[in-house]
């Protein structure tokens, strides 16, 4: 029973891999049938791996004490249903997005490949599998990235790829420290390090605690780390950024999440200086973000400064260290997950049919793509926090977290800080929407085409939408599950 | 007798290649005497693995001859059989593009010779016999380097043979500073002689000797200058024999001196000689760093290889230098690690240079739709020096930062983070360049196959499964190096 774990890493993968040597050749049709089978399969068996009960597999013996273990448990679940369903939703908007792009056999082997090592990452039960993970999806999301092969695409590439090995190597400071320090390097919630070597050493630890937390954080968009997202996430194909900015930043926060609940462990690093100033440098990323989406004109680097705010919003409230900031991570986790899909998707398909780039070009798109545009308005509205969609749960659970956090000053400019990124958020959103419905009185009418993207694109669109909607209504299945995971670490 | 008559057997088999003076004969009778080497060093393995020691004496010391072999000398033996086997396997195909036919059964004995002498390096217990195949392999492998004919080779060659020399005469030495203050000269002879007489200033002299005499040879920063020109402009199989298995030699020449003769007890507690392995470690500390600098700034391939070895005999002299029983064992793993990927490395350059004729870096671009094969190899191999997880590189890695931990000395874990980082810095760019961006786009349109057939390519490939099968399967491995060292820690 245990090796059905390794069918949602494996599958996609050998599809992925064998894609190139299928001789569809230019088939559009033929592939898009495999690749939809590969997704919907993998989708399957996530499904019965998360159904199984706690399965785990242990695998390659590395060393003496490293070996690749593969486990799941309820964050593993979480992560794997989310992400699973929205890779689903991305493949079928994709099938019709990357007409425009070409090279389509290479794009959707590495897409597959990347959907391997994301459901790798995480039912990854040891510190060695994430960071094998962690380098993997490096490698593969590469060239998503520079699919386009313009000399702008590979330098965001080059970027991307620098940061990337940066913050591993800070991760892998973290996991070497732990092998030393550590009882085991596998993931045990209130973590493993060993009191009695640890003594004397604590100040040390710590601080290699928030390089591991910096080096992690890179993949989210985290300040110092953070630069390479703005320009990599625009530069690639738009059903690539919405992964990347939606699900890929989320995977830089499952590894945070492991290393801080399940390895370093919370009273290690409840009330010491690191928490201070990793909630400082979380507050400084969300609000920096949001001023920097507020200034920028490009559609797409607008939304990636944007997620560089959101995920920082999600990392906060992690590093509050309580109950109700981590149930507010974990909300904001899978709103900004969606929210973050549809802008993307959105904006692609503007992008795919006007060929416009710049927000002050999209002057009355609303008029000509309608669904495209009220989508990207609910989850505009989302994202700022408005009732009823789904951002507000999240947004308020965060806001209260840190208000009644153990640093009551710090955790209320945190509030404050959050509050006012809300307001910059809408400020850098609404426009948007604002001025695509309500072009103005000088707007053409008459050559007024409707130029909305075929149900491939939309359809996905109109789902996310729904469920932003429905989950800002009907939060609690969620936040029980939720609660579930919180309550073994709290 | 097992050591001995497969050293014997290498030396035969050298003098009737040059003797029949035929290329295929050549070519097939290398081929057969290293697998059968191969086949006795296994079972060499076979029978010290529960910690026995095969040993033989030759008339009465000090002056006889006399071989023992624990597990760690098998084991070595075994690399360099082994490997030298898939070098010379690969080197079927390519050596008739870098070596004149008439020369080729001369390449071939030396490759013989080569490989008796590095195995008897290991095997003999005598320093009397060591020093003498010391000298002669730096004949062998000056040779191997300059039988090219080009004028670069040979100024190459002559360079590195001079140094060589220079390192002989160091070793040489040191040796005799141990001959007069123990009157032995065998390993077991002098330690015992050692623990009646212990000169802290002779033996302080010895080893301060013997480390440059080695350091000459196995290419220590800064006694590195001979490598890059050495195994830059060899023949590509040369190269991968000299990077992956000749510098070892020296090195576990040069581990046996230091704690097996003198002892790590005996290190620690005397400050002068803790001092000099401080020295050591931070000569391979530099090494790391400063290697990997100077392999950014090459444009050729096999430059840039030759300079990546610098820095990774650098990771080995650290694990030395720690004078830990944890740091030498990721040495002596970092040994094998090192002559599998290394190896592997050198032939895949060698096969880029050969179907394209091109050795610069920056015209690499868009090579991986040429040579997808070649390439993919390459990157195995970039991967496994980076590092990376589930390659050889991270196995020995993960040692080495186990071993620093351990020894307290946490500063170090950086400069290893620092150091695969700066390993990624020159290696990736070769593989992203071979398959994305403008010329790789170019090239991926009008598709010109320039791959070697796979026959040929299969010693490549076998030495890249190595390099993930040693990483997924260590245990075995980790378990021969750990009774080898028992005899010697």
């Amino acid at each position: 029973m245990n090796f059905l774990i390794l069918m949602p890493i494996l599958f996609p993968i050998l599809a992925g891999l064998i894609l190139p040597l299928l001789k569809l050749g230019n088939d559009r049709e033929k592939r898009q049938k495999y690749v939809g089978a590969v997704v919907s399969l993998t989708v399957l068996s996530v499904s019965i791996v998360i159904s199984a009960g706690d399965l785990s597999l242990r695998l390659f013996q590395v060393t003496n004490s490293v070996y690749m273990l593969l486990a799941i448990d309820d964050l593993s679940r979480f992560f794997l249903v989310l992400i699973a369903l929205l890779w689903l939703l991305v493949t079928f908007y994709t099938f019709e997005y990357i007409k425009h792009e070409g090279k389509d056999v290479r794009f959707f082997s590495f897409f597959l490949m990347t959907l391997g090592v994301i459901m790798g990452l995480c039912m990854a039960g040891n510190f060695f599998t994430v960071y094998l993970f962690y380098e993997l999806m490096t490698l593969i999301t590469y060239p998503l990235v520079v699919h386009s092969e313009t000399p702008a695409a590979m330098k965001a590439g080059t970027r991307y790829l620098a940061y990337s090995f940066v913050g591993a190597s800070l991760a892998l400071i973290g996991f070497i420290f732990v092998g030393h320090f550590g009882l085991t390097i596998n993931f045990t919630p209130g973590g493993v390090l060993d009191p009695a070597m640890v003594a004397g050493h604590d100040n040390l630890l710590l601080v290699i605690f928030l390089l591991t937390f910096i080096g992690f954080g890179c993949k989210a968009g985290m300040w110092p780390l953070h630069a390479w997202l703005p320009v990599a996430h625009p530069v690639a194909p738009a059903p690539a950024s919405a992964l990347l900015s939606g699900v890929i930043t989320k995977a830089g926060v499952l590894a945070i999440i492991r290393a801080t609940f399940y390895i370093f462990g919370m009273d290690f690093i409840y009330g010491s200086w690191v928490q201070i100033t990793l909630m400082c440098m979380t507050l400084l990323t969300v609000f920096m973000g949001s001023m920097l989406a507020y200034k920028e004109k490009l559609l797409k680097r607008r939304l990636a400064y944007s997620t560089v705010s959101q995920v920082s919003y999600i990392l906060f409230g992690f590093t509050i260290l309580s109950f109700l900031g981590f149930e507010g991570a974990m909300l904001h986790i899978v709103f900004h997950a969606i929210i973050k899909n549809i802008l993307f998707l959105a904006a692609g398909a503007v992008i795919y049919m006007t060929h416009q780039t710049y927000v002050y070009e999209l002057k009355g798109v609303g008029k000509s793509m309608p669904i495209t545009m009220w989508c990207f308005t609910i989850a505009s509205v989302a994202l700022v926090g408005i009732p009823p969609t789904a951002g507000v749960i999240s947004k308020w659970s965060l806001a209260m977290a840190g208000i009644m956090s153990s640093y009551p000053l710090l955790g209320t400019i945190g509030a404050g800080v959050l509050l006012v990124s809300a307001l910059l958020t809408a400020g850098y959103l609404i426009s948007i929407f604002a001025n695509a419905f309500f072009p103005g009185a000088d707007f053409d009418y008459k050559n007024l085409k409707n130029t909305e993207p075929v149900k491939l694109m939309t359809v996905p669109l109109i789902i996310l939408s729904v469920c932003c909607i429905f989950f800002g209504m009907f939060p609690t299945p969620l936040m029980n599950f939720i609660d579930r995971i919180a309550f073994a670490l709290f | 007798m097992l050591p001995f008559t497969m050293t014997i057997i290498l030396m035969v088999s050298a003098a009737v290649i040059l003797a029949v003076g035929k290329n295929s004969f050549a070519k097939r009778l290398t081929l057969g005497v290293l697998g059968i080497s191969f086949a006795m060093s296994i079972a060499m393995i076979a029978k010290t693995a529960g910690g026995g020691i095969i040993s033989l004496v030759l008339g009465n010391p000090p002056w006889n001859i006399s071989l023992s072999v624990g597990a760690l000398e098998a084991f070595m033996s075994c690399v360099f059989t082994g490997i030298g086997f898939i070098i010379m396997w690969a080197s079927v195909s390519m050596i008739d593009h870098d070596v004149e036919q008439k020369r080729i059964p001369l390449y071939y004995t030396l490759i013989c010779i080569l490989v008796a002498m590095l195995c008897g390096i290991v095997f003999f217990d005598n320093m009397f016999n060591v020093f003498i195949l010391i000298e002669l392999g730096s004949t062998v492998a000056a040779g191997i380097v300059v039988i090219k004919g080009q004028p670069e080779n040979i100024r190459a060659g002559l360079k590195y043979f001079a140094l060589s020399i220079l390192g002989s005469g160091f070793v040489l030495m040191g040796l005799v500073v141990f001959y007069t203050l123990t009157g032995a000269l065998s390993y077991t002879g002098i330690q015992k002689g050692l623990l009646e007489n212990f000169n802290v200033n002779s033996v302080f002299y010895a080893l301060v000797f013997i480390t440059i005499g080695v350091g000459f040879k196995s290419a220590l920063f800064p006694m590195h200058i001979w490598l890059p020109d050495a195994h830059g402009t060899a023949p590509s199989p040369s190269s991968a024999m000299l990077s992956a298995l000749v510098l070892k030699a020296y090195v576990i020449f040069y581990i046996k001196i230091l704690f097996l003769v003198v002892g790590h007890q005996a290190i620690a507690s005397n400050e002068e000689l803790s001092m000099l392995l401080n020295i050591v470690l931070i000569l391979g500390v530099i090494a790391m760093i400063a290697g990997s600098f100077m392999a950014i700034l090459q444009t050729d391939i096999k430059r840039m290889i030759a300079y990546s070895s610098v820095a990774q005999i650098g990771y080995i002299y650290m694990g030395i230098g720690l004078n830990s029983e944890l740091g030498l064992f990721a040495g002596i793993y970092h040994i094998l690690a090192h002559a599998v990927t290394k190896a592997g490395l050198f032939l895949a350059a060698g096969s880029i240079i050969e179907q394209t004729h091109n050795r610069e870096i920056n015209r690499m671009g868009g090579l991986g739709y040429q040579m997808p094969i070649t390439i993919s190899l390459f990157a195995i191999g970039a991967l496994s020096m980076i590092g990376f997880p589930l390659f050889v590189g991270f196995n020995s890695k993960w040692y080495f930062s186990m071993a620093i931990m351990d020894s307290g000395q946490f500063w170090l874990v950086a400069i290893i983070a620092l150091s695969s980082l700066l390993n990624t810095v020159y290696y990736l760019p070769v593989v992203v360049r071979s398959f994305f961006g403008t010329e790789a786009r170019e090239k991926s349109e009008n598709r010109v196959l320039l791959e070697r057939p796979v026959k040929d390519l299969l010693p490549i490939i076998v030495l890249f499964g190595l390099v993930i099968i040693f990483a997924v399967f260590s245990a075995p491995i980790i378990n021969i190096i750990e009774t080898g060292m028992a005899n010697i820690w």
